[in-house]
């Protein structure tokens, strides 16, 4: 898959602050990318400086395998992480606004802001002052100020930051459609709930630094995605001898494996109920913020633990 | 995007912008009262002769403008970068596909034409009520001293946003920018009076001197304008009339260019550093 978005090396320092320390990495073309860490990991730094807002000290950002020009932010959309906007403008005045610094002129953004207005629930907010909306408005016109050029690459700092579950929806619907689309999208988060749910591939950021990066299913399975819970009456201590089981630990109760690369886990619970009184068996994958904290741990260490049933 | 279309759009928006600054309007209109009170004034004085009424209200207008325009120019410009940072919307413009070059000159060409408009409008009302009814005005000093004053603005508005893009918050931007104009107003022709005294300089010195104030080069070209010489201003005065002769307003307004050129050229490198200001 082409590149959309490459960083090479790039390091950002504030007096002896190192926001940003030699991070790399890839954004697939057509995919959703979550930039995942805790706050203050330097995740907006990154994004500022891909989108050229501020300069790193060292290192290139690429588009397209070439290195970044004020042109191809032409075909970016951004939503940054504080919201800028004009508050004494009018909506309208506002997107078109926008829209205009992108190339598009007020009479062909015009039906389109209107259909974006129609669709987030403000068709009538279009003359309002924005400071005259709630927050959770407002954030919807910066989304709409974001797409409204139809971008080829969307990049969301923190887009769902303060934002109640029905916008929250209303925001991954439309990320959704966009990468049907086959747009490429890169948002930050620090909530990995959201991250597992809706990227293909991410990295994730601590202390300045790329952790951990790849897609999401290859991240899973190198930290247990084929780990599976057994709960069974019967001598478990010979589980790890049972075909396409890698290993096993006991636990309190249950006994936790970790399956071969190519087994099926549907044809190992055949054999696992003809060997033993299967009670329960199901997937025990680590969750992403579980994995996160792994993956800390191991950076700290300087080893790779890898997964321990 | 083309770079002219960039700062066309910048500079629509922002001169949009000025004209929903209540600060902004008030000084605005505050100017235009002033203007035609002055304009009635002269008209009242002097009856039947345009020249002469035309001539004195460009005399107090010179005064009004010395005090107005690098206030304007000096708060707006300060207020331009600084309160987008406050605002959170200068990282989206920084992130939009406009170059340093853009986002300076559109910001200021925005600002040059709020402040020209009302300006045109000041001068145009004012100029309007005392030629009327009048024979044999002549306008051109007065129509130049509006194109000093719009140099004057756009030297000050430069510098207003060489100061806000070096400044974190509006607030201490538009207070660098109120002590900027003290200076200019108040300390520059003394400051120069005091150095001639106590470090004895001489007349072309003095002149040396005064030429670094926007300010006193405005001053100078309105009275070149209006009164055809300089020897109001004494000495400095005549050594300017005699070295530079018919060049003198030409080299005036070369000055003015350059106050409004070299803050926006640095101004322009400091936002292409892309750098945030702590």
């Amino acid at each position: 898959m082409n590149a959309s978005i490459e960083l090479v090396n790039l390091r950002k320092a504030y007096g002896k602050f190192l926001a940003v320390n030699d991070l790399s990495l890839t954004v697939p073309a057509g995919t959703v990318f979550g930039l995942l860490g805790p706050n203050g990991a330097g995740k907006t730094t990154t994004i500022r400086m891909m989108m050229d807002i501020i300069a790193p000290d060292s290192g290139e950002v690429r588009f397209s395998s070439r290195p970044r020009t004020r042109a191809d932010l032409e075909r970016v959309g951004y939503l940054p992480e504080e919201r800028g906007l004009y508050r004494k403008m009018t909506v309208f005045d506002h997107l078109v606004f926008l829209g205009e610094l992108h190339g598009v002129a007020r009479r062909a953004s015009a039906p389109e802001i209107t259909d974006w207005l129609d669709r987030v629930g403000l068709a009538d907010a279009g003359k309002k002052k924005i400071e005259e909306l709630s927050k959770g408005m407002q954030q919807k016109v910066q989304l709409i100020g974001t797409l409204l050029h139809d971008p080829e690459i969307v990049i969301l700092d923190e887009p769902f930051s303060g934002l109640d579950p029905i916008n929250q929806g209303l925001f991954k619907d439309v990320l959704a459609e966009y990468r049907r689309r086959g747009k490429t999208i890169l948002f930050s988060t620090h909530v990995m709930e959201q991250a597992e749910k809706l990227c293909d591939a991410l990295a994730l950021i601590s202390g300045g630094k790329v952790i951990l990066s790849g897609g999401m299913q290859e991240i899973k399975n190198r930290y247990g995605g084929l780990a599976y819970r057994l709960v069974a009456s019967g001598d478990l201590d010979g589980l790890a001898e049972v075909e396409g089981i890698e290993s096993s630990g006991l636990h309190d109760g249950y006994a936790r494996m970790l399956l071969s690369e190519n087994t099926d886990p549907a044809e190992l619970l055949r054999r696992l109920v003809e060997a033993y009184d299967v009670q329960e068996f199901r997937s025990d994958a680590p969750t992403l913020e579980e994995i996160f904290i792994a993956a800390v741990g191991e950076a700290t260490a300087g080893e790779a633990t890898g997964f321990q049933p | 995007m083309s770079e002219l279309r960039g700062i066309w759009v910048l500079a629509e928006r922002e001169r949009r912008e000025a004209f929903r600054n209540r600060w902004f309007l008030v000084s605005a209109l505050s100017f235009l009262a002033a203007a035609l009170g002055l304009a009635w004034l002269a008209k009242s004085g002097v009856s039947g002769s345009g020249f002469a009424g035309l001539g004195r209200t460009a005399v107090s207008l010179i005064h009004l403008v010395a005090l107005v325009v690098p206030l304007q120019g000096l708060a707006m410009g300060a207020g331009a970068i600084a309160g987008e940072r406050d605002r959170g919307s200068w990282n989206l413009l920084l992130a939009q596909p406009l170059g340093a070059l853009e986002l300076a000159v559109g910001k200021f060409l925005g600002l040059l034409l709020a402040i020209g408009a009302t300006m045109l409008v000041s001068f145009g009302l004012a100029g309007v009520l005392v030629s009327s009814g009048a024979s044999g005005a002549s306008f051109l000093p007065y129509f130049g001293l509006l194109g000093f004053a719009l140099l004057l603005a756009a030297a000050s508005i430069s510098v207003g946003l060489l100061v806000s893009v070096v400044s974190e918050r509006a607030s201490s931007a538009v207070g660098i920018a109120i002590l900027a104009w003290l200076l200019l107003v108040l300390v520059g022709d003394l400051g120069a009076l005091a150095a001639a005294t106590a470090l004895g300089l001489d007349a072309g010195q003095v002149l040396g001197l005064a030429l670094w104030n926007p300010l006193s080069v405005f001053n100078m070209a309105a009275i070149e304008l209006i009164r055809g010489g300089l020897e109001l201003l004494g000495p400095a005065g005549l050594v300017a009339s005699r070295e530079l002769g018919s060049a003198l307003l030409p080299a005036l307004g070369a000055i003015l260019i350059a106050w409004a050129l070299v803050p926006l050229a640095l101004a322009t490198r400091i936002i292409a550093r892309r750098e945030e200001v702590a």
